[in-house]
């Protein structure tokens, strides 16, 4: 055997191959992304299953903190404590009308955000609305349906629900990624316990919409007055489509038009005496706080 | 609003990692397939001992060696890769560019020092990811050798 002349050509594609690195990367990435989407949705389905069983003083135990929050604003003027007292009262009496779980309650709270119309539903059955939601309904019954939708989510637990499902799901994603997230996992901890809305899904709402009109109904006897709120935000706001799939508030339009099915249904049903259906004013001490 | 962001930010990244990554790598195999032509005379092998017609000749270390960064297109890609196990293709490429590449400047020292062939070739790689697994790791390979050279040039 001699020694070569000169090094030989080396064949092309035995340590490397040539297939474009796009197609195993999307083949990787869409499998992985699969993978994923199905545990994350197992994991929300155990938690919405399995959520409702949590003992409903768990959630209030969590949640103490708000209440004595709420109690050493001390600061407020006179106008804004009346209006707390007052909504506190509205809320009372939905909540009995609302065939709530023995042990859950509900206790609402006031905040001073005078742009933002709101209301929020959170652990624990405390319910917080925004003084600009008082500036614009015009009637009880429309404050009351928002207050009524609010109640329905934290009789189907809702709150305990997402608050468990979103842990569970960071949890799995901390571990897969190695504990790189545990930050993450702490803070979203800390929002969703605080005053962050916690996200319901289309068909959370849809059926806390249900259970409110069934608890107007019961309170009121009709159900007048109660999509005002909504036609007023949809007024303002004119959400665009694109926008309304990313919500997980159902479409504000399809909600109104539910609201009204079943107002019609309703004064079809006793078309005998229309003259009952009147609006119940607002609250002096509410009505005169927006002003 | 913050999460679509940063998703973006990771799309625009990939996109960059796997636009300029290929184009780079593409320009280096061309780049690598007209030297290893130019410099095919001065052969390259691994025997630990001179073959008989260079036993004359003038022995002298000579080396070449790269260091090569792993662009962000690559990582992910590994990354996915690390999760289902397999070849990482996007790692086969980077590391055969970087032997080629740390070859031929070793024959370019040797055909500077006027040699004709280099034996008892060896590799070396290690790897410079700074201080934390969080960076782009690079990694640099390290060919060397003897270059044979004759003793009386004519």
């Amino acid at each position: 055997m001699s020694f070569a002349k000169q090094n030989p050509k080396i064949p092309e594609g035995i340590n490397t191959s040539t297939e474009n690195p796009l197609k195993e990367f999307f083949i990787m990435f869409g499998g992985v992304l699969f993978v994923l989407g199905a545990t994350v949705a197992l994991l929300m389905l155990f938690a919405n299953t399995l959520a409702p069983y949590i003992p409903f003083r768990y959630e209030q135990q969590l949640s103490n903190k708000y209440a004595e929050w709420s109690n050493t604003e001390s600061d407020q003027s006179v106008a804004f404590l009346d209006a707390e007292v007052a909504i506190q009262e509205l809320g009372q009496r939905l909540a009995t009308h609302s065939d709530l779980a023995p042990e859950i309650s509900v206790q609402l709270h006031l905040i001073e955000q005078a742009d933002v119309p709101n209301a929020f539903a959170t652990l624990g059955g405390h319910i917080f609305v925004t003084t600009g939601l008082l500036k614009e309904v015009s009637s009880e019954n429309a404050l009351a349906m928002v207050i009524a939708h609010e109640i329905a989510h934290i009789k189907f637990r809702h709150p305990a629900k997402s608050f468990s499902g979103g842990l569970l799901v960071q949890l799995f994603l901390s571990a897969i990624t190695g504990g790189q997230n545990a930050a993450a996992l702490q803070s979203t901890a800390q929002q969703t316990g605080l005053l962050t809305m916690l996200g319901f899904s289309r068909q959370m709402e849809s059926n806390a919409d249900d259970a409110a009109l069934n608890t107007l109904k019961k309170y009121y006897g009709h159900l007048e007055g109660t999509e005002e709120f909504f036609s007023k935000v949809l007024a303002q706001h004119e959400q665009a489509r694109w926008q309304a799939l990313f919500t997980s508030h159902p479409d504000l339009r399809q909600r109104i038009d539910h609201i009204q099915r079943r107002a019609q249904q309703q004064s079809g049903a006793n078309s005998g005496d229309n003259t009952a259906q009147a609006t119940t004013p607002l609250d002096p001490r509410l009505a005169n706080f927006g002003a | 609003m913050e999460a679509l962001i940063q998703l973006g930010i990771f799309a625009l990244l990939l996109g960059l990692g796997f636009f300029f990554g290929r184009r780079a790598e593409a320009k280096h195999y061309q780049s690598i397939f007209a030297r290893e032509d130019e410099l095919r005379q001065i052969v390259v092998s691994t025997d630990r001992f001179p073959p008989i017609e260079f036993t004359n000749h003038n022995a002298q270390l000579v080396s070449g060696n790269v260091v090569i960064s792993v662009d962000y297109f690559k990582r992910v890609s590994a990354g996915l890769r690390a999760l289902v196990g397999g070849r990482i293709r996007s790692y086969e490429t980077l590391l055969d560019r970087a032997r080629r590449e740390a070859l031929l400047r070793m024959q370019e020292q040797a055909r500077a020092a006027g040699a004709d062939a280099i034996i008892n070739t060896k590799f070396e790689t290690s790897r410079i990811s700074g201080n934390s697994n969080k960076g782009v790791a690079s990694i640099e390979v390290l060919a060397y050798g003897t270059a044979l050279s004759p003793k009386n040039k004519r």
